[in-house]
């Protein structure tokens, strides 16, 4: 790749990122539940894709969703025995607010297992379908099945969300 | 949107992203030296190490607990002991032609498919190539027949009136036909599903080396389906409903064998050739279990179990083993230390042939064998992804019981430039080795 062809490259790069970002972010804020974390997941992914770059430049956003998603399930793996998940979805009281209400999937997604809370953010946030869901995961239409199943079960206990 | 999307949609637009850094790029080109580089010593170590082996002799261990190679006769197509995948931009059947007979389809990436692509690896020359499937709707159920002559999946297709799409449908295009690829001639015949709609696609198996059967419904609206059927597609015959044919959730056909049907916690263990269901037969002291394949050799019962383990990455689980006696299945028995990913098939009566999946956070698997009997595992070669695309390889199950050939792992490219990055590699490690004579040579 000629000197050229790299100053293209890199411009269409940060294009895209400058574009991107606030999705991204979204999304990965909506994965961990943390912005600092969140912003850490995008970047990490960022970084990776520029290796495979010129692969991917024609839709980078289903790579980036595989990387942020695994990378916050690895991250998940290393430090869970650092934290004390909740077992059960808090009861709360009807939520007055938006603000509870917030809280209160904040605190139901908290409950969930990285993976089914991936499947739920996925399907409901990003709007994929089963297949493409899977894909990003790395694993088969049936276990996307099961764990929304799972997911939605659990976040069913949590009386604002009971018409998913 | 219900009340979860709108809830999320809220959630997501009251987080408030920060800027993104302007040194990604930078960082990005770094970290891939720096890992081209680390790989590149890598290599020269193990070449290294190689190298040392093969002139201190076959005294040292090199082999571990693989088993070597059987000779092999120079003709036949067989199964490859090791597996890897193309460069994304390796040739395609499109352009190059039939690969012929296969021994492994498997999926990867590839230039210009987001979704991935799938490939094949010749039973007969161990060549690697993009298969270019015409019409492929989707890359969920394609699949190997055992003979690696065919390929069966679902096929986009005329729609009679106005498709519709299902309501959390899969992302496949409009599904009208289901499709057999010869891999030989490269000619794909399609069996039409002509429907109002359009159809919901099912499981796909092979029942033996000629017969497919599939399962399909017809699409009435966006949240409903009707006339779920399970149909068969035997050789030239034209398809047709298969009533009666057991669930194609779990199984694998064995040649000449017996197939076994998985269904929760129960097995039916079903007659070569015959695709009536017996009575289901109760699997003794398990726990409601979901299976993603079931084979036996007529006397034992192999079989993955997916667990319930919500961390777990991938499908691969806990492989169980027990004994069949008079169609009966016995208690089956989990095989300690083993992570299954596929079984392929049976090398013999009572040793079947599986791919182990990668350990923790690797992308490298193996070819193994167990003894059903006894649990004893011995790896046979390497399955490797750089990718981590979903699924494992599919081999062609009826070559299980022929000698394994070496088989060749494809280098994946390594970016421009990648002898550079081996030299300052070579380089980087002389450098240490010296430094670190000479810190010695001060103390």
């Amino acid at each position: 790749m000629g000197a050229a062809e790299r100053a293209v490259t890199e411009a269409r790069f940060e294009a895209y990122v400058g574009e991107a970002w606030p999705a991204l972010h979204r999304t990965a804020y909506l994965l961990c539940g943390d912005p600092h974390e969140a912003e850490d997941l995008v970047q990490a992914a960022l970084v990776k894709a520029v290796a495979v770059w010129a692969r991917i430049a024609d839709d980078p956003t289903p790579y980036l969703r595989r990387v942020m998603v695994n990378d916050h399930i690895s991250r998940w793996r290393r430090h869970r025995g650092n934290e004390h998940g909740t077992a059960d979805v808090p009861e709360t009281a009807a939520p007055a607010s938006d603000q509870d209400l917030a809280l209160t999937l904040r605190q139901a997604l908290a409950a969930l297992a990285p993976r089914q809370r991936a499947v739920v953010v996925l399907r409901y946030y990003e709007d994929l379908t089963e297949q493409q869901t899977a894909d990003v995961l790395g694993i088969s239409v049936g276990t996307v099945k099961s764990q929304h199943r799972d997911a939605l079960a659990r976040l069913r206990l949590t009386q604002q969300f009971s018409a998913v | 949107m219900s009340d979860l999307q709108t809830a999320l949609h809220r959630l997501a637009e009251a987080d408030a992203p920060s800027v993104p850094p302007h040194d990604l790029w930078r960082r990005g080109v770094r970290r891939h030296r720096i890992r081209a580089a680390a790989g590149a010593a890598g290599v020269l170590v193990v070449v290294l190490a190689i190298g040392v082996v093969a002139l201190l002799g076959p005294g040292i261990g090199v082999r571990g607990g693989v088993r070597p190679a059987a000779p092999v006769p120079a003709t036949g197509p067989h199964l490859p002991r090791s597996v890897g995948v193309p460069v994304p931009d390796a040739a395609g059947t499109a352009q190059a032609g039939p690969l012929g007979r296969l021994a492994v389809l498997w999926r990867a990436g590839r230039d210009g498919h987001p979704a991935g692509a799938f490939f094949g690896v010749s039973a007969r020359t161990g060549a690697y190539r993009w298969l270019d499937l015409p019409r492929l709707a989707g890359p969920d159920d394609v699949r190997l027949s055992p003979d690696g002559r065919t390929i069966a999946y679902w096929a986009t297709g005329r729609v009679l009136g106005t498709p519709i799409t299902l309501v959390g449908g899969e992302a496949m295009g409009t599904v009208g036909a289901l499709a057999r690829y010869d891999t030989r001639t490269g000619r794909t015949r399609f069996q039409a599903l002509p429907s109002p709609h359009g159809i919901a696609p099912g499981g796909i198996r092979w029942t033996d080396e000629h017969t497919v059967l599939f399962g399909w419904a017809t699409i009435r609206s966006r949240h409903q389906t009707t006339g779920a059927t399970t149909w068969s597609w035997r050789g030239r015959d034209a398809a047709r409903p298969a009533p009666g044919a057991p669930s194609l959730d779990s199984w694998t056909p064995t040649p000449g064998g017996d197939h076994v049907v998985a269904v929760d916690d129960r097995f039916a263990v079903l007659p070569a050739g015959g695709i009536a269901a017996r009575a289901a037969v109760p699997v003794r002291g398990l726990p409601s279990v979901a299976w993603s394949e079931v084979t036996t050799d007529g006397r034992h019962v192999v079989g993955i179990r997916i667990g319930p383990d919500p961390a777990t990455i991938t499908d691969a689980a806990d492989l169980l083993s027990g004994p069949v006696r008079q169609g009966r299945v016995g208690r089956l028995r989990r095989v300690p230390d083993v992570v299954a990913a596929d079984l392929v098939g049976w090398r013999a009566p009572g040793t079947v042939l599986l791919v182990e999946a990668p350990s923790r956070g690797g992308i490298t698997g193996h070819l193994a064998e167990m003894d059903s009997r006894t649990g004893a595992v011995h790896r046979l070669g390497t399955v490797t992804d750089d990718d981590g695309w979903p699924g494992a390889p599919q081999y062609a199950s009826s070559l299980a019981h022929r000698p394994l050939v070496e088989g060749s792992v494809p280098a994946r490219p390594r970016g421009d430039g990648w002898w550079w990055w081996v030299a300052m590699g070579s380089l980087a490690l002389v450098a240490r080795a010296a430094i670190r004579r000479r810190r010695r040579g001060r103390g």
